[in-house]
């Protein structure tokens, strides 16, 4: 009798344990999946944002004035640049929001391409947000999309940029599915401008 | 029973340890993501940083880095910055000219880099016309020439030789009237100018020019001062300042712009290369050299209330000289930078 009680009680153990683990193993892989997005979301902020970068600070480098921003609206931009010091060469830069990405589940989530010259690239397909804020050289806001000649008064360039995970890691959420998300903002004053 | 538990935990063991290992590495690579893009972001900052103390530098005169730059050689800046390494060059574009430079800053930040290569025009603030060695808007005035004084507006280099450009000479004495013009008359025989020795042109206001001026000013000599020293050179000239009235001797010199809220005496040898303010609102105020051989080389305006004094003894020159003008408008202090390229 006493025999069967410890079996018995081995086994109620086995089964607490065998519980916990798997408790903690569901939990250590969702947060493992959480972990992996995020890094993943984070790297492709911070590649865009040196992207970004790369091509802002260049703005109007070594090309005739005016007109160097031939494209000021709230989600697209083109500007003239000598990207990379190449003597009288002029290379035209232009990013756009484009559409929905129908292939992810997160609703918001549009593609960012990237044309340089008449090369276009998608640089990212997890994009909620990418606005763009133009200023002129007192730090006034300029309505977008500036339009003409007061497009050559822009002296300064915000950008809001939004990237969410295409799929959520928490679906049983009130209010709807929860995704991960990162955020980079930052005004540029292109020195050539 | 003893090997399945020992199987079970050490496939347990492995499964946690797996996940365990995954979750860190992900944390740690959004640490070095983050600590990735703060290392380009502080090499930015630092080259940044970098073109800023090479214009202060220019700024304060530093002459480490005027020196080779009027000799149209490259000047070097280097140093640690927030933590990081900065190498700036400086150097007069090509072919050479004063109003335009190439900055190069190539900063290091653990093993991030960053490089800017700037060229930026650099041009003097609005900068008082004269049109005469001579400048006198006061009236009426007093003037006088006593002994063996001069006043040349022929353009004279500041080595003291006559510049052979003679389409560049000016007039002897500006005043603001025929009136004034009768009372400098009897001393023409001491004053030359081309085209005219005396020429009634309204002398420029330098008013707008005096805030800026004592803003920007190196040296402000104490009321009353008798100052005897050697201010400034012909690569770093200065701006001095006296707010009331100063006496220039001995065997000194000054190069740049000197402002005079009140009189101002020159004598001795003293040498005063560049353009000379004298400026009075309310009482009246005096410009004169007394004995020795002091000479002027650039300018002088006198702007007062009616009366003030003009007045030249012993063998004093007042000699017009484009090149020390040109001088005292380039001080580095009174440059506006703009971009021409600034490449990163």
């Amino acid at each position: 009798m006493a025999v069967l009680m410890d079996i018995v009680g081995a086994l109620v153990m086995v089964g607490m344990l065998i519980l916990m683990v798997m408790g903690i193993n569901i939990n250590m892989s969702q947060e493992t999946y959480k972990g992996l997005t995020e890094l993943n979301l984070h790297s492709q902020s911070i590649q865009l944002s040196r992207i970004f970068e790369f091509d802002l600070y260049k703005m109007g480098y070594a090309v005739s004035k005016p007109g160097i921003i031939a494209i000021a609206e709230t989600a697209r931009i083109k500007f003239y640049s000598n990207l990379f010091n190449i003597p009288g060469r002029r290379d035209s830069v232009e990013y756009n929001l484009g559409t929905m990405v129908p292939s992810s589940t997160n609703p918001r989530d549009r593609a960012l391409y990237r044309f340089e010259n008449t090369t276009q690239v998608f640089i990212n397909f997890s994009v909620t947000r990418f606005k763009l804020s133009y200023y002129n050289g007192n730090d006034s806001l300029l309505g977008a999309p500036v339009t003409g000649s007061l497009r050559d008064s822009i002296k300064s360039v915000r950008i809001y940029l939004t990237l969410e995970s295409p799929e959520p890691f928490d679906t049983s959420r009130t209010g709807g599915p929860s995704y991960i998300s990162t955020f980079y903002q930052k005004l540029i004053y292109p020195r050539n401008l | 029973m003893g090997r399945l538990a020992l199987v079970i935990v050490l496939g347990l063991s492995l499964t946690v340890g797996i996940v365990g290992y995954t979750l860190n590495r992900s944390k740690t690579g959004l640490i070095e993501n983050v600590s990735g893009f703060d290392k380009y972001t502080n090499a930015r900052n630092i080259a940044h940083t970098g073109v800023n103390m090479i214009l202060r530098r220019l700024d304060r005169n530093d002459t480490s880095i005027i020196g080779p730059l009027t000799r149209s050689q490259t000047a070097w800046l280097y140093t640690n910055v927030m933590s990081g390494l900065c190498t700036v060059s400086v150097k007069l574009s090509s072919p050479p000219a004063l109003d335009t430079i190439d900055i190069q800053s190539k900063s290091k930040f653990i093993d991030s880099a960053y490089t800017m290569k700037l060229r930026l025009f650099r041009a003097p603030v609005p900068f008082p016309g004269v049109n005469a060695a001579v400048n006198l808007s006061s009236s009426p005035i007093s003037f006088n020439m006593n002994g063996n004084p001069s006043i040349d507006g022929k353009n004279w280099d500041m080595n003291g030789s006559l510049n052979p450009d003679r389409t560049s000479d000016t007039n002897g004495v500006a005043v603001v009237s025929a009136a004034e013009s009768l009372t400098v008359a009897p001393y023409s025989s001491k004053i030359a100018g081309d085209p005219k020795k005396i020429t009634t042109q309204t002398p420029p206001d330098p008013g707008p020019y005096i805030p800026q001026y004592i803003a920007a000013a190196d040296i402000t000599f104490p009321d009353g001062s008798s100052n005897n020293g050697i201010y400034g050179s012909a690569a770093a000239p200065l701006i001095g300042y006296v707010d009331g009235n100063a006496k220039f001797a001995g065997n000194g010199s000054f190069y740049g712009i000197l402002v005079v809220h009140g009189s101002l005496e020159f004598n001795g040898t003293f040498d005063m290369y560049g353009l000379v303010i004298a400026y009075g609102e309310e009482s009246t105020i005096s410009f004169s050299t007394s004995a020795g051989t002091p000479a002027i080389w650039g300018a002088v305006i006198e702007t007062g209330p009616p009366g003030t004094n003009f007045t030249m003894k012993g063998t004093a020159d007042v000699r017009f000289s484009k090149q020390a003008l040109h001088m005292a408008q380039f001080i580095n202090k009174l440059q506006v930078y703009r971009v021409l390229r600034w490449y990163e």
